[in-house]
């Protein structure tokens, strides 16, 4: 156990805690983007900056880092509120709007932190609301371990994108990138007898009710799940509502 | 030589095998008849040493006589250069040759000759060791070491580079080489060795500035196996090629200094990460790993030990963050190259997340020199917080462009106008940029300032890996931060916001700057981008990123102020800002302008002063170079 100080509260934690959990277990919160307590720590939005400061060799260093990947040790001080903190976070949020300008999560901030949308303009004028947290490619690769997407080129022209950007059979259709996206830049669309996924070529046969016609989900997402869960091949064939029904008429009566 | 090298390996003892291979070796170096060495480096080649090889081997093809290819002596300015060696006599260097020459001297150095005409200096005892004494000094030819350009260097580096062939085993083991690792594999325990490295105060020569010795002990002690050696030799900052001259022209020293230090940590298996970019060093590279395992210095039970590491070599695929340590290491891993966050280090985690240790091509080519000459002779070298040498590439603005090596401490003004000769056609000096895109403009008020790491931070710039490029008057340092902006955001990997973000908008602002758009609080807007991405990057590529605009901003504001108030680009440099016009009463009405005027910008008859249609002109500024009457004007 190592004791630090966060915003002027002493508390004790287990050595390599990062800073942003043990701001969290005592309540003091710190705005992410690209975090998630599933998913290993990538560290790349910046938006969790706090302010360090330890004692080494008899001098003071203080320095800005990011709090979701920093380890706690002995006599750490921590401010996730300084003016430094405040004013640099702000910067990131604007760069950050620049890419994304309509996010509901980067608006709120902006609000909280009096970012401005005028001073920069983005490389894509905002067109692809990515903001490049790689919340989808780790989720993808770490959870799903489909491995669909990641990302592609370097610097400003850095994509999330399906290798050679073609459709890849390894895609599941479970949109778990869509359901984790922070700015909603994965746009999932769900047809007839499709299901699409707009940022890059993904589009699966659709599965569809046997009672009632009804979607059911991708061919390969349902063919998945029979592999994994042993249930009777009926649920897989029903969409949802019908599921329900089943169940409810087959074991309660 | 297969003949030869059986037979000196056949005796177990290496002691006596050095003593062979160190005897062969001096007759490799100073044979009993004419050699010629053309320095043909990838600057040499450049300069066409191919031409002159392929013409020396016309020339000479009916006689009795080497020739071979060496690597740089540094003075690339003056390149294609040969060194000549007739028996009995002290080698004498030709620059800056041409086919035509050669036909005209080889001959003369066939009978033993040396004219004056083309001769750059004769070596002497920094290259010609217990010889300098038994050869014959040249009259009339000056020594090398007496020259401005190599007078303040110190070679230890360097030392071979340009002289010995760098894939003759037997002339790196004449010049000393193989002695430090025979001696570390018999008379230190590896703890001793790592002790060595951390008195010597060696740092790292990457531009970091670690202490190399404390990086590797805390590898040893890091639990895990195996243990990795690491050579950065990605070398990719604009205008620096210190790492591939040492790579062309001496590599068995990087591969002795790798194998000291695997031993020294406990490690098996080395790496070398060099950029596609350098097919010659690749190439080189490659052959030495060969050769010294076929002598025994390399792979299995090295000099008959019980010690064995072998080298890999990695070519990286053209990305300049992959000089990162943490980018490089995932780039060998076969993953995309990005850095990730280091509060665990690499000497603990590094590549398979193993500990790793990793330094740069000039590091480990200092590791064997500093056993060689003891810690106390290196202690003496450079500057209370910086040991040793430092090999820079001087290029830009200067008279003799090149490869140097200086003791740390050394001046930028001795550098500049000792070793690199001043500004040519008599300019004066503006700024001299260090620390490759990264680093920082210096200006002359700074000039007596010793150049160590500590030094160069203090001013805003770093070492870096060791790029100097000097700036005349003619040079708009607006223009230059654009330039330097520009390569970051092409490099940035794209990771982190502040830096694949910030970096692109602190390069869109500098760029409406020097397009005459600049808006009254841009300044300020740029310091509060720079710190942010200052701080708050993730890597060190991030990091430094904003380094040439605060630089510029610092020593050259009034600069920045004349393009965004005046509109005016007080260099003459930025298009949009500047206007040729062309002075009535001096027009002659040549017609020369008007003749040479790419866009037909310039009207006038005969007898009647010209006139430049400025709705037309693209600036170009070829009507200025081609008037013989100083007419036309730039403002």
């Amino acid at each position: 156990m190592v004791t630090i100080e966060i915003d002027g509260i002493k508390t004790r934690v287990e050595e390599g805690t990062t800073v942003l959990q043990a701001a969290r277990q005592i309540g003091i919160e710190i705005p992410t983007l690209c975090y998630h307590e599933a998913l290993t720590r990538y560290a790349s939005c910046r938006i969790c900056i706090v302010e360090l400061s330890i004692e080494k060799r008899g001098r003071m260093r203080t320095w800005i880092d990011a709090s979701c990947v920093y380890p706690c040790q002995e006599g750490l001080i921590v401010k996730t509120n300084s003016e430094k903190v405040k004013k640099e976070r702000k910067v990131i949020l604007e760069l950050l709007l620049s890419r994304a300008p309509e996010s509901k999560i980067l608006n709120e901030l902006a609000e909280k932190y009096g970012a401005r949308k005028d001073r920069f303009e983005s490389v894509d004028k905002g067109k692809s609301n990515c903001i490049l947290c790689s919340l989808c490619v780790r989720t993808c690769h770490e959870l799903i371990h489909a491995d669909v997407i990641g990302t592609a080129y370097r610097g400003i022209r850095k994509k999330v994108l399906s290798p050679y950007n073609i459709a890849q059979d390894v895609c599941i259709g479970c949109t778990a990138c869509a359901f984790v996206c922070p700015t909603g830049a994965i746009k999932v669309k769900l047809g007839k007898d499709r299901l699409d996924i707009e940022s890059w070529p993904a589009s699966l046969e659709i599965v569809k009710c046997k009672k009632c016609g009804k979607p059911v989900g991708p061919k390969v997402y349902i063919e998945h799940l029979r592999k994994e869960v042993p249930l009777s091949d009926e649920v897989f064939e029903l969409c949802y509502e019908c599921r329900r029904k089943m169940y409810t008429t087959t074991t309660w009566k | 030589m297969n003949t030869e090298k059986s037979s000196v390996l056949e005796k177990k003892d290496f002691k006596k095998i050095l003593e062979e291979l160190k005897l062969e070796g001096k007759k490799h170096l100073f044979p009993d008849k004419l050699k010629i060495s053309v320095q043909s480096a990838t600057c040499g080649k450049a300069s066409g040493a191919d031409e002159i090889y392929s013409t020396l081997e016309n020339t000479l093809k009916d006689e009795d006589v080497i020739l071979e290819r060496v690597g740089c002596i540094g003075l690339c300015q003056q390149e294609p250069m040969v060194n000549v060696y007739v028996p009995g006599w002290k080698p004498v260097v030709y620059a800056n040759l041409t086919p035509k020459i050669i036909e005209e001297l080889a001959p003369q150095w066939l009978e033993g000759k040396f004219p004056e005409k083309n001769a750059l200096g004769q070596l002497g005892p920094s290259y010609l060791d217990d010889m300098e004494g038994i050869l014959k000094p040249v009259s009339g030819i000056k020594r090398i070491e007496d020259l401005g350009f190599f007078k303040k260097q110190l070679k230890i580096v360097l030392r071979n580079s340009g002289f010995i062939n760098p894939l003759d085993i037997y002339e790196y083991v004449a010049r000393g080489g193989f002695y430090s690792l025979y001696r570390v594999l018999h008379e230190y325990e590896p703890d001793q060795v790592i002790d060595d490295i951390i008195k010597s105060g060696l740092r790292g020569r990457g531009g970091g500035g670690f202490p190399t010795g404390v990086k590797w002990q805390s590898c040893r002690k890091a639990p895990g196996f195996p243990k990795y050696v690491i050579c950065n030799a990605d070398e990719g900052d604009p205008g620096a090629y210190m790492d591939r001259a040492t790579l062309e022209g001496d590599p068995f020293g990087i591969l002795e200094g790798m194998v000291i230090g695997a031993y020294a940590i406990g490690s098996n298996q080395g790496y070398i990460y060099v950029r596609a970019e350098y097919p010659l060093a690749v190439q080189t590279l490659h052959k030495a790993i060969k050769i010294a395992g076929e002598f025994g210095f390399l792979g299995k039970n090295i000099m008959g030990k019980d010690f064995s590491f072998d080298i890999k070599i990695n070519r990286g695929g053209g990305a300049f963050v992959c000089g990162e340590s943490t980018a490089l290491m995932a780039s060998i891993e076969g993953k995309v190259g990005e850095p990730r966050v280091k509060h665990i280090h690499t000497v603990v985690s590094g590549l398979r997340e193993k500990p790793t240790v990793l330094n740069n091509v000039e590091t480990w080519a200092n590791v064997p020199r500093i056993i060689e000459m003891g810690v106390e002779n290196y202690n003496k070298i450079g500057t209370k917080g910086s040991k040793g040498t430092k090999v820079f590439s001087l290029v830009g603005n200067v008279n003799n462009n090149g490869l140097v090596e200086v003791p740390m401490g050394i001046t930028l003004r001795e550098m500049i106008f000792n070793i690199g000769g001043g500004i040519p056609e008599n300019k004066k000096f503006k700024a001299v940029q260090t620390g490759g895109p990264s680093g920082g403009c210096i200006p002359e008020s700074l000039l007596d300032m010793p150049v160590d790491f500590d030094e160069l931070i203090k001013v805003g710039s770093m070492m870096g890996s060791g790029g100097m490029i000097v700036m005349d008057e003619d040079t708009c340092m607006v223009d230059v931060a654009r330039y330097f902006l520009s390569f970051l955001v092409e490099e940035s990997c794209g990771k982190c916001t502040p830096c694949r973000e910030g970096t692109y908008q602190l390069y869109k602002i500098v760029d409406r700057i020097t397009r005459g758009e600049g808006r009254e609080d841009d300044i300020e807007l740029m310091e509060e981008l720079a710190e942010t991405i200052k701080d708050a990057s993730l890597c060190a590529l991030g990091k430094t990123a904003p380094n040439p605009v605060l630089t510029t901003l610092r020593y050259f504001k009034d600069e920045y102020i004349a393009h965004i108030k005046e509109k005016k680009c007080p260099a003459g440099v930025c298009k949009e800002l500047i206007t040729y016009f062309i002075i009535e009463d001096k027009c002659t009405a040549c017609g020369m302008c008007k003749k040479n005027c790419p866009v037909g910008a310039i009207e006038g008859e005969k007898k009647v002063p010209h006139k430049i249609i400025q709705e037309k002109c693209t600036k170009c500024g070829i009507c200025l170079s081609v008037c013989k009457f100083d007419a036309v004007v730039k403002k």
